[in-house]
């Protein structure tokens, strides 16, 4: 085992692995940007270094920088956790060539999966089913035309070059194929400077189901069980659970057994986690495998009972993964919700500020991952993730009231936050009943229900301020006085006795 | 709680746009909101602005933050965010004076707009002023308040001095 791991990362991922290793009885070295200093990451670890300023860009992804603080503090081995430099390959060979451990996997399947083709290309080999389509551009229209009837419709039509939704076309029919075809080339060709396009099959509200993969250097690949991520906001989860409410068990052991494959295919070590796109009819399609400890994985945790961040240290160590797949088992139910610093009720903007009070919920099954403390500055420079916060629950039934409970007793102010959104969820029938997908916030999030929670309290909030007010006024504030006792140092005024006599009558 | 014996007052409280009328009646624990009777026990719950509410019974944790100007505040309650703005109905009746007489009213007798104090001259007899120009400070309601000039002119007579007591309706100076 290490001695001594720096982490190359600042807020709750920063916090958890450090605690990870306080756990393992190794010593923890943190990192700060200047405005750090006093970031929890910076109090809990047991050395810390200065690395640049705010801007991600002048710190936490300052690699070079990172490795010599790593080099010169004695430390054996350094974990990324997740964004910044985590799925940064040369990041990764950089840090191993510094004769230093990087706890992840081979900077070669960092690279793998980093390429949507090369991904694709790779899945297809390894036989894990991928969404149908052609990866080559088509030829011309008759080509295109034939591709679709293959695939069958509705088929997307995406830019080879493209991004950021230019140059896609949704086609339910054949008769509209030409004219979409005509517009995505065109688009393409004025955004891109390429009017190469290819064919994808389209799923219709697909939901987004994740397997955990775990891999050794003995040559042990195993699966820890699924999490259902369909619901998400700016194509960015904010809600997770484990399991899945449509997971079957046969469902579970095929998909777990393509992540396998998808691991073995790259040539994979440590954490990783495949992500899949399932569709109505539970057919599957391999969509990106993500190469590093997820946001997440704090739901698998409580439902496997293996602790992740660990078992990422010790693997990297070189030990074996300590128990074969048949002993995972999923004990109930675990929901993770995201508590973003961003307005429910204005479209999720980011809310910047300081948080003025923080005071988050405990209590049985109820479990925070936190990377900020009272009076920190939720600002432009990093994610605006305060916490997450995770409940545990026999069953999902039991989850969800675990979760509604929390969040309600979750106390924060200074900034807007996700919390209002969190509550929705957990009464939504939709999901109560386990029917949504990826369109859950399109579909099912009506903002006027929240408006009108919103407006139910102000009858609430207008008594108190009145009562605020009124006791700050002289006549009442006789009894704070009192209570204090300390009155002296008012101004003595007319109207001031002209109260108190008419508070003694 | 002991029963407190306060002075009667109305508040109206504009919250997110939504304006309450709150009066206190003569006893504390009770308020009238809009008409109807509630039971109210506020207590600071913890420093320095959070407030937990029984409002009939039912128990409500509330923070309030003072905002820039005096009787407006930030209000965070249930997870919602609230702009709240207070005034009570003698500070409502001072302030729509004063924005009155600002506004160019041609009253040239100029009269007390509540019970208060005169707590400074800013003028002095036979001064030639101009409009909106401060003439005394008045407090009233815990707020000092500069009462001006409604008109440009002659400053002809101050019928208070620094110290006095004022009726509601008194004359304080008049212009011509």
């Amino acid at each position: 085992m290490f001695q001594k791991i720096l982490i190359a990362n600042r807020g709750e991922i920063a916090v958890r692995v450090i605690r990870a290793c306080h756990e393992l009885g190794v010593s923890a070295v943190a990192v700060y940007s200047d405005v750090d200093r006093l970031a929890q990451h910076v109090l809990l670890a047991d050395e810390a270094y200065h690395i640049g300023a705010a801007a991600a860009s002048q710190s936490y992804l300052q690699g070079d920088r990172i490795i010599e603080v790593a080099r010169s503090c004695g430390a054996e081995a350094i974990h990324p956790g997740y964004g910044f430099l985590s799925e940064n390959a040369d990041f990764a060979q950089a840090v191993t060539d510094a004769g230093l451990v990087w706890i992840g996997p081979p900077p070669s399947a960092i690279a793998a999966m980093g390429s949507k083709t090369k991904a694709r290309t790779i899945m297809q080999k390894a036989g894990v089913p991928v969404v149908p389509g052609t990866a080559a551009s088509i030829k011309d229209d008759t080509d295109a035309a034939r591709i679709a009837e293959q695939i069958g419709y509705p088929v997307l039509i995406k830019a080879a070059m493209g991004g950021g939704g230019k140059g896609m076309r949704v086609v339910r029919e054949p008769g509209n194929l030409m004219k979409a075809l005509e517009g995505a080339r065109r688009e393409s060709m004025s955004a891109f400077s390429s009017s190469k396009i290819y064919l994808e099959k389209y799923l219709e509200r697909p939901r987004h189901i994740e397997i955990q993969v775990f891999a050794d250097q003995h040559g042990n690949t195993v699966h820890l069980g699924e999490r259902e991520c369909s619901i998400q906001r700016r194509h960015q989860k904010v809600v997770e659970e484990s399991p899945s409410p449509v997971m079957t068990p046969e469902l579970r052991e095929k998909m777990g057994q393509s992540a396998v494959e998808a691991a073995r295919a790259c040539g994979y070590r440590n954490a990783g986690t495949v992500e899949f796109l399932v569709d109505e009819d539970m057919s599957y399609y391999f969509l990106e495998m993500n190469t590093r400890l997820q946001v997440e994985h704090p739901i698998t945790e409580m439902v496997t009972g293996i602790d992740l961040a660990q078992l990422q240290i010790r693997v990297a160590a070189g030990e074996p993964i300590p128990f074969r797949q048949e002993d995972v088992r999923m004990n109930g139910h675990a929901i993770e919700f995201r508590i973003y610093s961003e307005d429910s009720l204005g479209n999720f903007l980011p809310y910047t500020g300081k948080i003025k009070y923080l005071k988050p919920p405990d209590g049985y099954g109820v479990r925070e991952d936190s990377g900020v403390s009272e009076g920190d500055e939720i600002t432009i420079h990093y994610d605006p993730m305060i916490s997450k916060l995770v409940a545990w629950g026999k069953h999902r039934k039991e989850a969800i009231a675990r979760m509604r409970r929390a969040l309600s007793e979750y106390r924060i102010t200074g900034v807007r936050t996700t919390i209002p959104f969190g509550l929705y969820v957990m009464d939504n029938k939709a999901f109560r009943e386990g029917k949504f997908d990826t369109s859950f916030v399109d579909r099912e999030f009506d903002v006027s229900v929240l408006k009108k929670r919103e407006q139910s309290w102000e009858r609430i909030v207008a008594l108190a301020v009145a009562w605020t007010q009124h006791c700050a006024s002289d006549t009442v504030q006789n009894d704070h006085q009192e209570l204090h006792a300390n009155g002296a140092n008012h101004k003595k005024t007319g109207w001031k006795t002209v109260g108190r006599e008419a508070a003694r009558r | 709680m002991t029963q407190k014996n306060c002075e009667e007052e109305t508040y109206a409280v504009d919250v997110n746009g939504t304006v309450f009328n709150i009066s206190f009646p003569g006893e504390c624990g009770h308020a009238i909101i809009d008409g109807e009777p509630v039971q109210l026990n506020i207590r600071m719950e913890s420093p320095p602005n959070h407030y937990s509410l029984l409002v009939d019974g039912k128990s409500y944790i509330v923070s309030i933050e003072p905002d820039d100007e005096p009787g407006q505040y930030r209000v965070h309650a249930g997870g919602y965010d609230y702009e709240v703005e207070a005034v009570s109905e003698r500070q409502a009746y001072l302030r729509e004076f004063i924005r009155a007489a600002g506004a160019g009213k041609k009253d040239s007798v100029i009269k007390a707009p509540m019970p208060g104090l005169i707590v400074k001259l800013l003028a002095e007899e036979n001064e030639e002023i101009e409009k909106g120009q401060g003439i005394m400070v008045m407090e009233a309601m815990k707020m000092e308040n500069e009462i001006k000039a409604p008109m440009g002119g002659t400053l002809t007579k101050i019928k208070v001095a620094t110290g006095d007591a004022v009726e509601k309706g008194q004359v304080l100076f008049e212009i011509e």
